[in-house]
């Protein structure tokens, strides 16, 4: 039998075996979350303190005058400016920093972070590597 | 002969069937009238006096240095030079089938389920209906296992196809004779066109246990023998044949007034005509969307806001630890 016969007689004779169990299937009383952080600390007496800071709070900033909504009409065409890269990234502002540089002769091969470097990620707020925020 | 490879495909069926009446210079309409007479004729001496029209008159240059004549050749049947090499798509129709058939020689590795199923080929001998193969109306009625008689379809190749949705057709035979409507769905598989409003018979939908149901009517469809398209000027059904004009592009052309019959914009899988699209109060609109705003910087997006934001944040994390 072709494949989509042998599927559609999978599907006509059982559940579906493979489909993920979420909280949306199962009995009234099945209770399951679906991968939320707990935001405080339960206590030995089954209490839970909730933690203010690791309560997620949502930064918006002023979206008056913003022209830009949920979704793009049909009519527009598709983009023409090519995925970011980093080399991208380094070629527009960093590269014509330190060609200044040394041509002016000021150029320290020491003394990269003035052209935005960052030898480590320890101490930052927001790490890149490893991401320690979500987006 | 230089005349047999320059023609496109059934040239003898053109001009037959195509020229209609004799020697005698046609009076042309006010609109675009490309071509009025075969090129090859014996005896068209008189140069066809042509209104002035805003839209350009294509001319075939082959043959008119072959024959010597000062005829204005606009539409030529023959294929542009270059001749399409083999193998060569032409303009892809949106029939399942071939997206189909671009989908299994693209060779596609780890691809979804719901993509392999719309890959998936119909049974040898699948019954086609009014509704898409992966619909739920059309699985209902052809489930799997099922072998029903074949029925018999006259064969038309892709690239002979005329009737496209959103064309105008007049009903030649049936209920409805002689009434002209818009045609609303195509299928290939069984010649078939569904026109609006015409060839209706009518049945109750909705029907529930304390409900009649509302009577509506549906229509039937019709085969290609059963409709002829309308030549858009003097609103009457043509025969048309696909032709090419001096650019290149390949036209429909009404055999009697030759007249080109454009092709409507045809809608998407998902029956959206982007040129038709009328923006809701939730889209952003097309100068929005292609303004560049982005200024590239080192911060990353939540730097820049809490920059923009004035937000100072001195506490620092805990280190932690993943393997």
């Amino acid at each position: 039998m072709g494949l989509l016969q042998e599927l559609a007689r999978g599907l006509v004779r059982g559940a579906d075996r493979m489909s993920p169990f979420t909280s949306k299937r199962g009995p009234r009383t099945h209770y399951k979350g679906r991968g939320a952080r707990r935001a405080g600390v339960l206590t030995s007496n089954k209490k839970f303190i909730r933690i203010p800071q690791m309560v997620p709070e949502f930064i918006v900033p002023d979206l008056a005058g913003f022209k830009l909504k949920p979704y793009v009409s049909y009519r527009a065409p598709e983009g023409s400016e090519p995925p970011a890269t980093a080399k991208q990234l380094f070629t527009e502002l960093v590269a014509p920093r330190i060609e200044k540089d040394v041509k002016d002769g000021t150029f320290d091969p020491n003394n990269l972070e003035k052209y935005g470097f960052e030898p480590t990620q320890e101490g930052k707020l927001f790490q890149l590597f490893p991401k320690n925020y979500m987006r | 002969m230089e005349r047999g490879l320059q023609r496109g495909p059934r040239p003898g069926r053109g001009h037959k069937g195509g020229v209609g009446g004799g020697g005698a210079v046609l009076q042309l309409p006010a609109c675009t009238a490309p071509l009025q007479q075969s090129p090859h004729r014996r005896g068209v001496s008189e140069r066809l006096q042509l209104p002035a029209c805003a839209a350009p008159l294509p001319q075939c240059t082959a043959h008119q240095r072959r024959r010597g004549e000062g005829l204005q050749l606009p539409v030529c049947i023959a294929p542009p030079r270059p001749a399409p090499l083999k193998g060569l798509r032409l303009p892809a129709c949106t029939a399942p089938g071939h997206a189909l058939r671009e989908l299994e020689g693209a060779g596609a590795g780890a691809m979804r389920l719901s993509a392999v199923l719309a890959a998936a080929r119909l049974p040898p001998g699948y019954r086609h209906g009014t509704w898409p193969p992966d619909t739920a109306a059309a699985q209902r009625r052809n489930p799997p296992g099922q072998r029903r008689r074949r029925v018999l379809v006259e064969p038309i190749d892709s690239e002979d196809w005329k009737v496209f949705q959103g064309d105008t057709v007049q009903v030649l035979s049936g209920k409805d004779a002689g009434k002209q409507a818009m045609v609303t769905q195509v299928v290939r598989a069984r010649n078939w066109v569904v026109v609006e409003g015409l060839n209706t018979h009518y049945r109750y939908i909705n029907r529930t246990a304390k409900y009649a149901g509302t009577y509506i009517a549906s229509e039937a469809p019709l085969l290609l023998s059963q409709i002829a398209l309308v030549d858009p000027e003097d609103r009457k059904p043509t025969e048309v044949q696909w032709r090419y004009t001096e650019e290149g592009e390949r036209v429909r052309v009404s055999l009697r007034s030759g007249r080109i019959i454009p092709v409507p914009l045809q809608p998407r899988r998902d029956g959206i005509v982007p040129e038709q699209w009328i923006d809701g109060p939730k889209d952003t609109s097309v100068e929005a969307a292609m303004e560049k705003t982005y200024v590239p910087s080192l911060k990353t997006f939540e730097e820049e806001i809490m920059d923009a934001m004035d937000i100072v944040e001195t506490r620092k994390a805990k280190k932690s630890y993943w393997y």
